[in-house]
């Protein structure tokens, strides 16, 4: 991301953290709660899985040794991120058609900023869930936290190479927004989230590793509950493909559009 | 990831120690026709694959223009004519579709005040972002803050959110900001317009004082007085192309002629021959009955009198002053201020043609010189177009102080 005659070396980063600061603003302005909010949120939803998915559909995991809530914990916080990061961001170039068109600055640096802001939170909010279990006595393994934090780098690259496509995309098709929700949906339950992979049939397990997001989330459970953190390592290296290969493809296609954003906002 | 210019630098020439800050080279733009879902995805396909539009709107074409260190140029012209654009093309927002722009130096661009602020932020909190938009890194800004705030001059309200401001103090804070960059090149539209009186003559008097220290300036307005006052050379956009670049007066004077006759143009009763007349002029100015200066004594009759010329055939409005030498307005009137017509000549056939006379008995003007001017308005009294001038030399002797004897007693 090279800088110009307009944005002198380092204000690029000035730019990026005011934008960051100002989708906060834009978040939490006038709450009470402020940031509590993106904590609460899938907290419930955690609730309501547990609720559902032990007490109702009385699911069994492979390894007793963690609660359902710990195994969901760990993939639904990096889920979030992604999913709420992608959303954000896919509109961030035309939420700011006002600024696009009025002022030259280098336009990803607002996609960027909402896929930061959502990353910051919720990862905030998986660190301090993480604190909450180990409080209730879960054998969290903490030397895994490296490798879950790579995880984490690889699933942030993931949404920001998504959301510079969508982004673009939005500009000229404003489809993309509304589909973004029914796919959301459809890869929330074709991830193991709410399920260990080791749950899904072997016959369908090949068709599930087409999701990158699928060697995201696993990884996080082996570093963090299967303690073996050079094995999560390994496991990671697909998602870290797909997402360098894809932020390379998002690059290339948000700068042949970027010239052009103004004549369609 | 950033806007490509889409030349490279110019070659050095040899006779010119700098190159220009900007140079447009027969550049134009064309807007892809994106009114349709469909059309878009086209429109989308096609630049995709780098392919030429599809259906396409050409705001811009032929567009030539140079600006150098320590130049002013004003851009004219109707709403709709493509200033904007131009600007936007120059400030790098939008990229030339065809033809070549080379930049060099610091170029400023102020295409709206206040663009980028956010509303729940204070205004210092919003100056650090928008200066991020400038260009500006934290430390750069935190040094020229306190000029920024000095030149805003909205007191307390710097710590109060934007939404509680009035839109003049969002005004101010943006062109507050946009003093500080310090620009080689300025690039401004229209925002001098939204100002109250005051904040205008505070940021001409910048804008005169940048361009005397060398700055560049490029300014788009629909003030005539502005482009006149600031700029030395015009532009004048119209539908897409230059209609006329020239020396500022020049421009704007033509740009107001066009105006007028498509003004006149647009009136049903209105001759043709009317419209392609010109302007409302003061064609005869007379004192004491003769169109030559004049040198009366203290205290004796002045009479003004002379001829206006309508082009739309209507009675105008016509403003007599008299100033001191120095510049001083001694008084002024207008006809419309005392509900006086100014007749039509009786032998002109065009009908074009209104007699004026004001007598001015005992006139007590302090021995000295004095200028009388005319000036020719339309019939609303709204534009002013021409002015004639006298030299008026008033004689005595008298050791008064002043301008003029005032009626007076001791006791």
């Amino acid at each position: 991301m090279r800088t110009d005659a307009f944005t002198g070396a380092g204000s690029g980063r000035a730019l990026l953290l005011g934008f960051v600061r100002r989708d906060f603003a834009n978040r939490y302005a006038g709450t009470f709660m402020g940031g509590l909010w993106a904590l609460a949120q899938p907290a419930l939803l955690l609730a309501i899985y547990a609720f559902v998915f032990r007490h109702v559909f009385k699911v069994r995991l492979p390894d007793p040794a963690y609660s359902y809530v710990t195994v969901v914990a760990c993939a639904l916080w990096p889920w979030m991120a992604f999913q709420e990061a992608v959303q954000r961001a896919t509109v961030s170039i035309t939420a700011n058609a006002d600024l696009i068109r009025k002022i030259r600055f280098p336009n990803h640096l607002l996609t960027l900023a909402a896929v930061l802001a959502s990353f910051a939170i919720h990862l905030t909010g998986f660190l301090a869930v993480l604190a909450v279990l180990a409080l209730c006595g879960e054998p969290i393994h903490y030397d895994g936290l490296p490798v879950a934090l790579a995880a984490w780098g690889v699933a942030f690259a993931l949404a920001f190479g998504v959301a510079l496509v969508t982004a673009a995309l939005q500009v000229a098709i404003k489809d993309v927004e509304p589909a973004l929700g029914p796919l959301f949906m459809l890869f929330f339950y074709a991830t193991p989230i709410l399920y260990p992979l080791a749950l899904v049939p072997e016959a369908m397990r090949p068709w599930l590793a087409f999701n990158p997001l699928v060697h995201v989330v696993e990884p996080i459970r082996t570093a963090l509950l299967g303690g073996e953190p050079l094995a999560a390592l390994g496991a990671l290296w697909p998602a870290a493909l797909a997402a360098s290969c894809l932020f390379l493809f998002a690059r290339w296609f948000f700068a042949r559009l970027e010239d052009y954003f103004q004549d369609f906002l | 990831m950033k806007k490509e210019d889409t030349a490279p630098a110019p070659p050095p020439q040899a006779q010119e120690a700098e190159p220009p800050l900007i140079r447009l080279e027969n550049v134009g733009k064309s807007f892809p026709l994106a009114d349709t879902a469909k059309k878009r995805l086209a429109a989308l396909a096609a630049l995709i694959r780098g392919r030429p539009l599809p259906a396409a709107f050409h705001a811009l074409s032929g567009i030539d223009l140079e600006v150098r260190r320590g130049e002013s140029v004003g851009l004219i012209g109707v709403n709709g004519a493509g200033k904007s654009t131009l600007l936007k093309i120059i400030a790098g927002v939008v990229r030339p579709g065809t033809g070549s722009l080379a930049r060099n130096g610091r170029l400023s661009a102020l295409l709206e005040l206040g663009a980028g602020f956010h509303p729940e932020y204070t205004g210092r909190e919003n100056i650090f972002l928008a200066a991020a938009l400038m260009g500006l890194a934290d430390a750069e800004i935190r040094t020229r803050l306190p000029a920024i705030l000095a030149f805003a001059d909205i007191g307390a309200y710097i710590d109060q959110p934007l939404r509680h401001y009035s839109s003049g103090m969002v005004v101010r804070l943006g062109f507050a900001l946009a003093t500080c960059v310090q620009p080689d090149l300025l690039i401004t539209d229209e925002v001098l317009a939204v100002g109250d009186e005051s904040f205008q003559r505070k940021c001409v008097a910048w804008m005169e004082n940048y361009l005397a220290g060398g700055g560049a300036l490029l300014l788009c307005s629909h003030s005539m007085f502005h482009i006149e006052k600031l700029c030395r050379r015009a532009l004048w956009v119209h539908e897409g192309r230059i209609r006329t670049h020239g020396e500022a007066g020049a421009v704007t004077k033509e740009y107001i002629a066009w105006h007028e006759a498509r003004l006149a143009g647009e009136r049903p009763r209105a001759s043709a021959a009317a419209a392609a007349a010109g302007l409302h002029a003061i064609r005869s100015l007379a004192l004491n009955g003769g169109e030559a200066d004049a040198t009366l004594a203290m205290g004796e009759d002045l009479h003004i009198s002379g001829t206006a010329f309508a082009p739309d055939g209507r009675p105008p409005v016509v403003a007599i002053g008299i100033v001191k030498s120095g510049g001083t307005t001694v008084y002024g009137l207008t006809t419309d201020m005392d509900s006086h017509v100014p007749r039509p000549l009786p032998h002109d056939p065009d009908g074009r043609l209104f007699a004026f006379g004001l007598r001015l008995p005992g006139i007590n003007l302090l021995p000295g010189h004095y200028e009388v001017r005319a000036h020719a308005l339309d019939s609303e009294g709204y534009r002013l177009f021409d002015e004639a001038t006298r030299m008026l030399t008033v004689t005595g002797s008298s050791r008064e102080l002043g301008v003029c004897r005032l009626t007076h007693a001791w006791e």
